[in-house]
């Protein structure tokens, strides 16, 4: 009861806050509005022109029948036109003015010198001003000898019966399922929530800055309430008030502005849930640990906007920086808007389930690391 | 005994706040807790309230350890913060009923309680108000309804009237005196010693985390009182009248302040007749008589060469 009573006081008191619930609403409410509009033009999907790409098959062996089998299949199609030609000079002008993305030659003998072991190679011509019809020629043919050497050594493994087939070579998960794309405003609907609920680490940072390490700590400590009560009492009343304001946020978006928020409602509250319960430990946990509520939501205050601009949360960033893409995948802004954009748009539950499981684990450290140090601190 | 604290030590790194502190406070009594800041006041009520985990001795409670019985002992304990500790977002209403729930009224126990509360510090009727609009001494009595709500058998006011008028000073002590007379012991801190002498009936002197001086206010004052300080005022002052003065048994000293005359006796010398009629016998006229009392303020200057404000 006395866990309940601080849970509830700690819920009105939030909702009266009128700052932050100006923050909370006006500002993604206004966001939504002025990005889904602006950046409208960005999420258009128009039509890809196909990637023209000459070749010269010299090889007359199982190499030269498996490139024909493989540049004839229905996913390769989608994307590069494949003319087979024997002038070669003509091509490569064609690839220098760029007529064409590149030149693929195989040349004769390709095949026995594979299976004599010696080394073969298949030459790719590019044109060197354009980026991005070479590279999807060169993952195509990285993807194609790749196959290849797999299939050459399965077989010397002593099973003759491989023979090369072609799988997904180009690794393409477009967040989108049954047709539909998310339009602007439905993208920024996901990423301002997502933020909110980020910047809803505040309210844990202060609420419990000001109550446990303020001048309250000494009136609410002297109450005949454990440590757990108060702490759990903290923690349901923030996270029931984020929750709270990230629920109107969702209907708004939803009846207003008429943003695709999905069929799944239970994942959709349950994924809501897990990150609202991750900013309200994050934010006690970092109060807790640098004892200065100021001094933490100072730096809470600069991490949510860089935490949110590296998961692409303003406007989306598609890049292959192996680091860059590292650190966004372990978001907590990342994981959110993955965990959302999979339940609504993806046909793959495991991919949000896999994001909430994440959430989950720090979720457990966090809790772990303020207890811990709480322990301490308050006594 | 309501407290009973024996060798108390507690150091925070090199600073000894606590130093061997061993006192008992009876049933129904005002005790007074009186030191300059940084004494170990407020660390003598945090280890009292377990905030403040003690390096050693022992804390007793209604006669119960408070290591063992922490939360039995606190639900009869209503603390009044050195800071004001109100929520700003909460009405006085919701406030006072807050802290009455988090020590277990409910219903219309609870509603009874936070009407006496709130007319006890004359809240009542701006109850429906948020301490925003409260001026400096409303916030501090509304401090005092929190820590009340529960009619806590112990009360401890850690100087409750800083910062605050001398109207709502006085409420406040009025306060203290009537939640005595109802039957609760009050533990007040201060380093106001004129509100101390109002209120208390024993006190503690502490300063550098020790206890410097205990008693009654009386006892205390009788430490420094080796003599007898009068001051009169006079018309006119002559050397012949100073020299009689001198020769009066007891006399220890007589200095002269432009028309006044500070004279100083040995304790119990009674000799402030004879002081009046060598006075008439030079003709010369009195204009007034203060005779100096020893205070609590002087009793800590005697023992730390300081003030207490210092």
């Amino acid at each position: 009861m006395k866990m309940l009573n601080i849970a509830y006081y700690t819920f009105i008191r939030n909702l009266r806050d009128k700052k932050s619930m100006a923050l909370m609403l006006l500002m993604p409410v206004m966001l939504i509005l002025i990005l889904g509009t602006a950046l409208n033009s960005a999420f258009e999907v128009s039509n890809i022109e196909k990637t023209k790409v000459y070749y010269i098959n010299n090889d007359k062996g199982d190499i030269a029948k498996s490139f024909e089998a493989v540049i004839k299949s229905k996913e390769i199609k989608e994307m590069l036109e494949f003319i087979k030609t024997d002038e070669k000079e003509t091509a490569l002008n064609d690839v220098k003015t760029g007529k064409a993305a590149a030149l693929i030659m195989i040349d004769s003998g390709v095949t026995d010198n594979i299976y004599s072991g010696e080394s073969a190679e298949i030459t790719v011509f590019e044109d060197a001003n354009s980026y991005y019809g070479p590279l999807v020629v060169e993952n195509f043919v990285k993807s194609f000898a790749n196959g290849i050497n797999a299939g050459i050594a399965t077989q010397m493994l002593g099973n003759p019966n491989v023979t090369y087939g072609q799988k997904n070579m180009i690794d393409n998960k477009p967040v989108s399922a049954s047709g539909k794309i998310p339009k602007a405003m439905d993208y920024y609907a996901v990423t301002m929530l997502v933020l909110i609920i980020m910047y809803g680490s505040l309210y844990g940072l202060f609420g419990f800055g000001d109550d446990y390490l303020g001048s309250m700590r000494t009136r609410l400590l002297s109450s005949p309430v454990n440590l757990f009560s108060h702490l759990s009492g903290k923690l349901i009343g923030t996270i029931s008030s984020v929750f709270a304001q990230a629920f109107v946020l969702i209907l708004f978006t939803k009846y207003v502005y008429k943003a695709n928020w999905g069929t799944n409602v239970f994942e959709i509250i349950l994924i809501t849930l897990v990150l609202c319960i991750f900013t309200t430990a994050i934010g006690i946990m970092l109060v807790i640990l640098i004892k200065n509520k100021d001094a933490a939501g100072a730096l809470m205050q600069t991490i949510i906007p860089v935490m949110t601009f590296i998961s692409g949360g303003y406007f989306k960033i598609i890049t292959d920086n192996k680091v860059y893409n590292t650190i966004k995948m372990f978001m907590p802004s990342n994981l959110g808007q993955t965990a959302y954009f999979n339940s609504i748009y993806g046909d793959t539950p495991d991919q949000t389930y896999f994001c909430l499981a994440v959430l989950g684990i720090m979720i457990a450290i966090i809790i772990a690391v303020s207890s811990v140090v709480g322990r301490r601190r308050l006594r | 005994m309501v407290v009973e604290i024996n060798n108390l030590v507690k150091k925070f790194g090199d600073l000894l706040a606590l130093d061997n502190v061993s006192f008992s406070i009876k049933e129904g009594e005002i005790f007074g807790l009186l030191g300059p800041n940084g004494a170990g006041k407020t660390t003598a009520i945090n280890a009292m309230l377990g905030l403040t985990k003690s390096d050693s001795g022992e804390i007793k409670i209604f006669g119960k350890n408070l290591k063992e019985y922490e939360l039995a002992i606190k639900k009869d304990i209503g603390i009044v913060p050195q800071d004001i500790a109100v929520f700003e977002d909460l009405t006085a209403y919701e406030n006072v009923k807050f802290f009455g729930k988090l020590y277990g009224l409910k219903d219309n126990l609870l509603k009874e309680r936070i009407e006496e509360a709130l007319n006890f510090t004359g809240l009542w009727d701006r109850r429906k108000e948020y301490p925003g609009k409260y001026s400096g001494g409303m916030k501090r009595r509304l401090n005092i309804a929190c820590a009340i709500v529960h009619k806590p058998k112990l009360i401890i006011m850690d100087e409750p009237t800083v910062g605050i008028d001398p109207q709502s000073r006085n409420h406040i002590l009025q306060s203290v005196k009537e939640l005595n007379r109802t039957g609760s012991t009050v533990i007040y801190t201060s380093h106001y010693m004129e509100e101390i002498e109002e209120l208390c009936t024993n006190i503690i002197i502490m300063d550098h985390g020790r206890i410097i001086a205990k008693g009654t206010k009386d006892e205390l004052k009788s430490l420094i009182a080796f003599e007898e300080k009068v001051r009169i005022d006079l018309v006119s002052v002559n050397f012949t009248l100073v020299d009689n003065i001198k020769s009066i048994k007891g006399v220890k000293e007589v200095a002269v302040d432009g028309n006044s005359l500070k004279i100083a006796s040995a304790k119990g010398s009674r000799n402030l007749g004879q002081i009046i009629d060598a006075i008439s016998a030079a003709d010369s006229e009195i204009v007034s008589v203060n005779v100096e009392q020893p205070t609590l303020e002087g009793v800590f200057l005697t023992m730390t060469g300081r003030t207490l404000r210092d």
